[in-house]
């Protein structure tokens, strides 16, 4: 267990150019049979936020059943436990609220109750993923509600992009596949017995990252289910195959819209991911990028982040509504001109925003354990914007127009083109 | 002493410290586990200042002084956000209230932008003009949900671009130099703050004394009469209900929060949202918004026409609602109490929400103490104040329909 405290409050002054602020508390350490966990107690929340995140393929360790690693989620929470009571509906008589998600490799369940709640929640948590097996029951409700969640997800434009883009940018791998399947028909023929042993290995408790934060101290641990203590060890980062950069596809979907994609650099190279987040921010931040202020009258959407994976990284930048073609060209323009370093006092600016912007993006409980068990998953957990340990805020402050210009010209110039087309009888 | 223990046994926040300073409330909430620290000031130009007439003034002239120019000649807003932070305003039936929010150690100087704009906003017809802009722009973005609450509104916070247009800068100067007084004013901090910071840069922006409501204000709609109808641009149709409700101050409160919870899971119900996990994107297509902070308190309920005919969902769901008041409630009083609280909880996890919060409880002239006081009254609800409250109030809502343009 360690204590991170004065790192933090002297890079986040050095980062804003102000004193140093007040320290927040964290802790780290160790689950009793394996895995990590964080700790992040904020006395003036109203809600306390556990994140329990898994590294896993999202179709399976044989890569053979898309949407396995949601179903088995969400089979689990619906077990019934030693009380007679779910997760699903613990956490609902706590008046909280729990949400799966998950990208190509990993798994996260995440629960929100009100202060006062968190080591009941807690306890429930770990039982559903460290000490229970889906059965019939769990399951027919996990079918469910995983095919309306899929179906969903076909729906959502930014979400149906990111599906389409990376099943394009990566060869093989989860990534090639959707993390949720947009058919019922894709769940039903992943048996139970296929269900029951992918959550055994995955949810296993030496595969897990715990994150809590808000309305928590750390007395709230004793609550942690013991677990298997013969289980599966921690699986490393699991990373899909990029295929050749540069193509461009035509796909037929639920929505309409337009995605590029731009691999980038592994977590391990940080000054070049946090150059990446960085220029999204400047490009893309809804209420002040370039490019959204540029595009702000018309009726088009754009989004553009980092996402910080393992190996690679990935740039996203999605454009619906409106005239599709029109927005493209201005967000080529603009990343084109990210290779020309800004000036000094243009990128001044940029950067003190882009300092308050990231940390207002892990302020909420719910935010900063996500934002914990993410890296965490990733492999790099100290690089977490919300860590105490100040890197993040670090790595901003070493950020200079040259090297962000030359990150623009390594990572941001072949991308992957994919052209979402409604199918008729969609809305567009 | 003893009642933070309490609090802290509870696993509660501490409540926030109220305090006089400079002719102003301030509301303070330090939390060392923050790295933001947001400022809410709450001044009393919020939309009863203006007449029926002067539908969107109070709107243009928060604008105009966020369209001030400052540092750099930038506008106040750009120039906040230049510093590393961020402004903005929400103009409410009473007040009108600016939120600036940055890393601790610039909070002083992003709010010493904001005080010298709000003491000397530009009132050229440049910048007047600028801010009219602004919000015309904003108009166009709103959603046929927003459609539907401003017709049970009324009438648009932001006014209309017909109204806008008519005003000039002396109409702005007018409303400034009346409304933006001290007497009523409020400052609520919270996150990285210094608990001794008194605020008095805002506080000396404001001319002494105080304003008062206009007598003609722009009426709520209201009565079981009523149903406004509206056709847009969309694909399907939303369906909005409004109901009055008791406010934060009211007895009635925690009763209607965990009523609010029932009406949410009755219109899950009616939906069909999956019964696992908490939050999907049809979530946002069905729920209820419990307004408690203005003296027209109201609960609002809304259904997205994109899950199905709406119509029948909605009438059975607002049946259920109006027979509430001569039968139990089915299900467990004590869920509906935990919804109540977690909802309430959920609502207020941002700085600037907490910071809202405390500032509409310290309004109150009680203990700001929001989550403790509400927590109590939740959990003091029995199943015959459910009864009575929602045979006092949900009985015949105001109905707001906005409809596809096509065909309907």
């Amino acid at each position: 267990m360690t204590r991170r405290l004065l790192a933090f409050a002297l890079t986040l002054g050095l980062a804003c150019g102000g004193e140093a602020a007040a320290a927040p508390v964290q802790i780290d350490g160790a689950l009793p049979h394996g895995g990590a966990y964080v700790l992040r107690p904020d006395a003036g929340a109203s809600t306390a936020s556990l994140a329990l995140w898994f590294r896993a393929p999202s179709d399976g360790y044989d890569g053979a059943a898309p949407g396995i690693a949601q179903l088995a989620a969400a089979s689990c929470a619906a077990v019934r436990l030693a009380g007679g009571k779910s997760l699903a509906d613990s956490v609902r008589s706590l008046g909280g609220r729990l949400v799966l998600g998950g990208e190509p490799d990993m798994v996260s369940i995440d629960v929100i109750v009100p202060a006062g709640s968190a080591r009941r929640a807690l306890a429930a948590l770990t039982s559903a993923y460290f000490a229970s097996t889906p059965d019939a029951a769990s399951y027919a409700l996990a079918l469910r509600d995983s095919a309306v969640r899929g179906v969903e997800r076909r729906y959502s434009p930014d979400l149906a992009m990111h599906d389409a883009l990376l099943a394009r940018m990566f060869a093989s791998g989860p990534a090639h596949v959707p993390v949720l399947p947009g058919t019922a028909d894709a769940y039903t023929g992943i048996p139970l017995a296929g269900v029951a042993a992918f959550a055994k290995r995955a949810f296993a408790a030496p595969n897990a990252f715990l994150a809590l934060a808000g309305a928590v101290d750390a007395s709230v641990l004793d609550a942690v289910t013991d677990g298997d203590p013969n289980a599966a060890a921690s699986a490393a980062p699991i990373d899909s195959l990029p295929g050749p950069a540069g193509a461009t596809a035509n796909v037929a979907g639920a929505v309409s819209g337009l995605v590029y994609g731009y691999a980038g650099p592994s977590i391990r190279d940080e000054r070049a991911s946090t150059a990446l987040d960085f220029i999204s921010d400047y490009l893309f931040d809804p209420d002040r990028g370039i490019v959204s202020s540029r595009l702000r009258d018309s009726e088009t959407n754009v989004t553009g982040h980092f996402l910080t994976f393992h190996d690679p990284g990935v740039t996203v930048v999605s454009i619906s509504g409106g005239d599709l073609e029109l927005a493209a060209t201005e967000v080529r323009a603009a990343i084109a001109a990210m290779a020309t370093p800004l000036s000094p006092d243009a990128f001044a600016a940029a950067r003190r925003a882009f300092a308050y912007r990231s940390a207002r993006g892990w302020s909420s409980p719910a935010a900063l354990a996500d934002d914990l068990a993410w890296y965490a998953v990733q492999g790099d957990p100290g690089y977490a914007p919300g860590d105490a340990s100040g890197t993040y805020a670090r790595s901003i402050a070493s950020l200079d127009p040259a090297f962000v210009a030359s990150v623009a010209r390594r990572y941001l110039q072949t991308p992957t083109v994919v052209h979402l087309t409604a199918e008729k009888g969609s809305p567009s | 002493m003893i009642a933070a223990i309490a609090l802290a046994a509870l696993g509660l926040a501490p409540a926030p410290v109220v305090t006089r300073s400079n002719g102003i409330t301030v509301v303070a909430q330090p939390d060392a586990a923050s790295t933001l620290a947001g400022t809410m000031l709450f001044v009393r130009a919020g939309l009863d200042r203006q007449s029926f007439a002067q539908s969107g003034l109070a709107a243009l002239t928060a604008e105009t002084i966020l369209q001030t120019p400052s540092a750099g000649g930038l506008p106040l807003r750009d120039a906040i956000a230049d510093a590393g932070g961020s402004i903005g305003y929400v103009v409410d039936p009473q007040s009108v209230r600016f939120y600036v929010e940055g890393l601790g150690p610039d909070e002083d100087r992003l709010l010493g932008l904001f005080a010298s704009a709000l003491h000397a906003p530009d009132l050229s017809p440049a910048t007047v003009g600028r801010a009219r802009a602004e919000l015309d722009r904003s108009m166009g973005g709103r959603s046929a949900l927003g459609i539907g609450l401003q017709m049970l509104d009324g009438a648009p916070a932001a006014g209309t671009a017909v109204s806008l247009a008519q005003f000039v800068p002396d109409d702005v100067r007018a409303f400034y130099a009346r409304a933006y007084r001290a007497g009523g004013a409020l400052v609520s901090a919270a996150g990285a703050i210094d608990p001794a910071q008194t605020y008095g840069g805002l506080a000396s922006a404001l001319a002494p004394g105080a304003s008062t409501p206009v007598g003609a204000t722009i009426p709520p709609v209201a009565g079981a009469s009523h149903e406004l109808i509206a056709r847009r641009d969309i694909d399907v149709p939303w369906l909005v209900a409004r109901y009055s409700a008791p406010g934060y101050g009211n007895k009635d409160f925690g009763a209607m929060l965990v009523l609010a919870s029932f009406v949410d899971k009755t219109l899950g119900a009616v939906a069909q949202l999956p019964t696992l996990i908490s939050r999907t994107s049809a979530d946002s297509a069905v729920g209820s918004i419990y307004a408690f902070d203005r003296p027209s308190s109201n609960l609002t309920v809304y259904l997205y026409g994109g899950l199905g005919d709406p119509s029948q969902a909605f009438s059975t769901a607002l049946g259920v609602f109006k027979a509430l008041g001569g039968a139990p409630i089915v299900g467990s009083l004590d869920e509906f109490k935990a919804e109540a609280r977690g909802r309430f909880a959920r609502d207020i996890e941002s700085l600037e929400d907490r910071a809202w919060i405390a500032g509409v409880f310290a309004q109150s002239g009680g203990s700001a103490d929001y989550l403790g006081r509400t927590f109590a009254s939740i959990d003091a609800v029995t199943s015959a104040d459910l009864r009575r409250v929602a045979r006092r109030y949900l009985g015949d809502p105001t109905i707001a329909l906005v409809l596809p343009r096509q065909g309907g």
